[in-house]
């Protein structure tokens, strides 16, 4: 991304506005009832200036969803292979850390999760088999990176990353639902004493 | 958007012959009729013409019972959510076990089994739209956690002698729990929910109980 011109920036700035206000607007009304109409004024910009940009409404759900999510696994992909080389507490730190990049998206997309994954069985398995399935077996690949680091943990891989996701799930959908900002530092605390101390608690 | 057979197949469902029902029980063969067509389709993908037509009334008599799609809406998902979620909150547990990671196991397999049966319903209250989700939160899963998920987790800070952040732990348990029910490829067994609420229990007490 380095060579970026002043074009291709001002381009991804607008198609990130875009899903910025697509988010807004499916958490209000859903998917079946959000309208690509409402999406572009939210955005401040033309219908068709939005479609020049997004092929349909689903194209922009799944941006709006997966862009942050897949950024997210990258991430802890990376996390998880630069920390078996630091000391415990520094690994402590880095779980600590990933524990807030989690809940920070995942406060931008929880409804959208809500909706992919559970609000219909038939789009959710379609989402599921094309774009989350891969995303979770990526996301996998780190959560057993990160139990190899951690000597003589048995707790089974798939076991640890459904809970940690539902649990950062759980606490943003709460913040969501109440219409409050989520309080990350307190919330990264219990998950780093809940997931961290107790996986620390075995290591070694 | 999705290639399965929809049920809204009029000429199919249409010859049903019907049959003269008491109002009440019209009422509930409509509502229950709404409330599996919901379940399966999701609640904006299902009209009031085609609840109409798969539960053989016609478009009239179906709203003398229910005046809008909204009021059909809180008597096949809000009205059984709400029964499921009274029944849950007044079940006073007097037999905790006396050892704080026993009582914790049991709290994780109550919400488990709350979440499993509640599950598909839970479903479309939390995930339709953003407005009337919000509400049924704030009136029913606010007060379930509050009223229910918090005082079982006191019962177990109490017999571990525990410094638990208890608003914390029911509202990621709560959502965790609904991950692996509602999760697309999740097994509706209970046995298989049993399961996992006893692996869920034994990894977050790790956790927890360390100081």
């Amino acid at each position: 991304m380095a060579g970026t011109t002043v074009a291709e920036s001002t381009a991804d700035e607008r198609r990130n506005e875009i899903l910025r206000a697509s988010r807004r607007i499916f958490t209000e009304k859903g998917y079946v009832k959000a309208l690509t109409k409402e999406i572009a004024a939210a955005a401040g910009i033309s219908e068709s200036s939005l479609f020049s940009i997004f092929g349909s409404k689903e194209e922009i759900f799944v941006a709006a969803m997966f862009d942050p999510l897949d950024d997210l696994v990258l991430e802890m992909l990376d996390i998880s292979a630069v920390v078996p080389a630091r000391e415990a507490r520094d690994r402590q730190r880095a779980y600590v850390r990933a524990n807030e990049r989690m809940l920070q998206v995942m406060s931008e997309v929880v409804f959208l999760i809500g909706i992919a994954m559970f609000s219909d069985r038939l789009l959710g398995q379609r989402y599921f088999d094309e774009r989350l399935g891969p995303l979770f077996r990526r996301w996998l690949e780190a959560t057993e990176q990160t139990l190899r680091n951690e000597a003589g943990v048995d707790i089974p891989p798939r076991l640890l990353l459904m809970s940690v996701f539902g649990s950062h799930f759980g606490l943003s959908l709460d913040a969501a639902m109440r219409g409050v900002e989520i309080d990350n530092p307190h919330c990264a605390r219990w998950l780093a004493k809940t997931y961290w101390s107790g996986i620390g608690s075995l290591a070694r | 958007m999705t290639a399965a057979p929809s049920p809204r197949r009029k000429s199919a469902r249409a010859k049903v012959p019907r049959r003269r029902l008491p109002a009440e029980q019209r009422k509930q063969q409509i509502a229950f009729t709404a409330q599996k067509m919901f379940i399966e389709a999701g609640r904006d993908s299902v009209s009031m013409q085609s609840i109409a037509d798969t539960a053989g009334v016609n478009i009239a008599l179906l709203y003398r019972h229910f005046r809008s799609n909204v009021e059909l809406y809180q008597a096949a998902v809000i009205e059984p959510l709400v029964v499921a979620i009274q029944e849950a909150v007044s079940t006073n547990r007097d037999d905790w076990p006396a050892d704080a990671e026993s009582r914790f196991t049991l709290v994780h397999q109550s919400i488990m089994e709350f979440v499993r049966t509640s599950g598909p319903l839970l479903r479309i209250a939390l995930f339709s739209d953003g407005t009337s989700a919000r509400e049924f939160y704030s009136e029913h899963i606010v007060p379930l956690l509050k009223n229910w998920v918090e005082p079982m987790l006191q019962e177990v800070a109490d017999a571990g002698n525990l410094d638990l952040d208890i608003q914390a732990t029911a509202v990621a348990t709560f959502g965790a729990h609904l991950t692996f029910v509602l999760y697309p490829d999740a097994s509706e067994d209970e046995s298989a929910s049993a399961d996992i609420a006893g692996q869920l229990a034994s990894l977050h007490w790790r956790g927890l109980s360390s100081r």
